[in-house]
């Protein structure tokens, strides 16, 4: 009896999980099938998939996303390359080392993480505009350079926790700061840099809001705004719009699937931040 | 002294930056909320962004438009979500591929996901095609152009919100109950939905407190669905939120004092959110 009760609650459960799996990603499949209707087939039959599939909306969207793509890669990498840089060796000495003011200054970074981006906006922008480097990456990359508050609070929990002995044959041989953590820190700390720098490049990833501040020309322009400004101003066959959706999204789903543990473990850490 | 010079040199790159665009930024923008400030003068004018920010009834449409969300949110945040996670912990077949399932929407760029919802939302959208092909064209609207609709439509983007971080933290939370105090209650013979309500849901309450205050926090601050798919509208002020209306401040009439006041309001309410939120957790974990 009681087995079949328990076998009529799995059967609801897989149910339940099913419709909400499939509302979830009915935006989704619907964004994709979309990316490849003509103007007819997008008008009249906009649900559902429809033949002949037109994949040349992808290679006109392609030519007005792959150069906001490629933004995006340059940005997001040489800013999380730069800020994971210097908040694991900020890390490593607020963890590993004892010297005056360390406290306060450790406390001056955990205040960081209580101070919402949004409420920087204008002086930001003001400072952007001041040393002309409006409508440059620069624009991005050195604010974005600046979010290290979060990994840091991560890694000196991590270098902290890490037993002394570790570190005895590096001092022994007379290893510097840097050394110590270069070959010893950073091996054994690698898969927790790399969830901050998955959790890192997702956020620049999905910001909205500041590129289209100070980075809305065709120079500097991220995918997220090619998006919008690509369906709102040149008005191209409307399915080629959605593909334009669709590449936006690409290069986070191969780099999720690429490294999905890690990514989860960055998301979840990232996300105590919000 | 000189022992410690290199450890200071080391954070010294962090600090840069921190100056440069926390603390600096932070210091400006209050200072500025008191001055008129464009790009080329400051003029101080004391209380007047303030007040001309509170008599303005944009100001008072945005808070209650952004009080509307958060309200939602919180309902959300504290359902969806945690029904999620607390079925796929139950599942036996699949777990994994049912978590792959609600991690993998968390990866589109939110951007996207806002498009193809403004994109459903259209005369010609998604919605109205469905509800003319099951016959009820009656109910077929603008759904983001009218005032009626447009804010909900704001909130409803994302529906049924259980693939997301909140999810993922749910179920970490979940998972990391462990099996002997489960196994006690099944031996005392309580019901799974019993086990759930009074074992599981007690147990993680800290997260839930954790995930409403993020919540609150986010939706406080956040106006990108806003900019994207209305820009404030219908109206002047039909989805208008402080975050945008900030926004529009710089971007439409490089108004950057009044910005700072909008933003430096909205710094105080974030910072006494988050202070009530540690004063709370702090007397709920000296009562236990």
């Amino acid at each position: 009896m009681s087995g079949l009760r328990r076998r009529a609650g799995q059967w609801a459960i897989q149910f339940t999980l099913l419709v909400l799996a499939f509302i979830t990603f009915v935006p989704l499949v619907t964004l994709l099938s979309l990316s490849v209707k003509d103007i007819y087939q997008f008008n009249v039959a906009p649900m559902g998939i429809t033949f002949p599939m037109h994949f040349d909306n992808y290679a006109l969207a392609w030519k007005f996303m792959a150069e906001p793509i490629w933004h995006n890669v340059v940005i997001a990498g040489v800013a999380t390359l730069a800020s994971l840089t210097m908040a694991s060796i900020s890390a490593f000495v607020f963890a590993r080392f004892r010297f005056p003011g360390r406290d306060l200054l450790f406390f001056a970074i955990v205040i960081l993480l209580f101070i919402p981006n949004t409420v920087l906006l204008v002086p930001t922008y003001q400072i952007i505009i001041r040393f002309g480097l409006l409508n440059t990456l620069w624009a991005l990359i050195l604010p974005y350079c600046a979010i290290q508050a979060l990994a840091i609070v991560v890694l000196r929990t991590f270098f902290v926790e890490m037993p002394d002995e570790l570190f005895d044959a590096a001092v022994v041989d007379g290893a510097s700061v840097l050394q110590q953590f270069a070959h010893v820190g950073v091996p054994l700390a690698k898969p927790v840099i790399g969830a901050m720098a998955i959790f890192q490049v997702w956020l620049i990833w999905n910001d909205y809001a500041w590129p289209s501040l100070v980075a809305n020309a065709p120079q500097a322009r991220t995918a997220a705004l090619a998006l919008i400004v690509f369906n709102d101003f040149t008005l191209p066959v409307p399915g080629a719009g959605m593909a334009a959706g669709v590449l936006a999204a690409l290069p986070m789903l191969v780099l999720f699937f690429a490294t999905m543990r890690t990514f989860i473990a960055g998301l979840t850490a990232g996300a105590v931040k919000g | 002294m000189r022992r410690y010079g290199l450890f200071y040199l080391l954070l010294l790159p962090t600090f840069l930056f921190a100056f440069a665009f926390y603390y600096y930024p932070l210091a400006s923008g209050i200072f500025h909320s008191f001055t008129y400030w464009d790009i080329k003068r400051t003029v101080w004018v004391g209380l007047d962004n303030y007040t001309r920010l509170f008599a303005s009834p944009a100001t008072l449409a945005a808070w209650r438009n952004m009080a509307l969300i958060v309200v939602s949110q919180v309902i959300v945040v504290l359902t969806l979500p945690l029904l999620g996670a607390a079925l796929v912990h139950h599942v036996r077949r699949g777990q994994y591929w049912w978590r792959v399932a609600f991690v993998l929407p968390i990866v589109v760029p939110a951007t996207v996901v806002v498009f193809v919802w403004r994109w459903f939302y259209g005369i010609d959208g998604g919605i109205n095609y469905m509800l003319r092909l099951i016959g009820l064209d009656q109910l077929t609207r603008a759904w983001l152009g009218d005032p009626a609709t447009a804010l909900w439509a704001i909130i409803f983007v994302g529906f049924p919100w259980v693939a997301g971080l909140n999810f993922l933290i749910y179920l970490a939370a979940l998972q990391s109950i462990p099996e002997e105090i489960l196994d006690a209650a099944r031996v005392d013979g309580a019901t799974a939905l019993r086990t759930f309500f009074q074992i599981e849901l007690p147990i993680i309450r800290p997260q839930m407190s954790l995930l409403v205050t993020l919540t609150v926090i986010y939706f406080l601050r956040s106006f990108d669905a806003p900019l994207i798919m209305t820009n404030g509208g219908p109206g002047t002020t039909g989805t208008l939120v402080p975050g945008l209306q900030m926004y529009r401040a710089i971007r439409d009439e490089l108004d950057l004092g009044y910005g700072s006041a909008i933003g430096t309001v909205l710094f105080g309410v974030l910072l006494a959110v988050s202070l009530a939120n540690l004063a709370i957790r702090r007397r709920l974990e000296d009562a236990q």
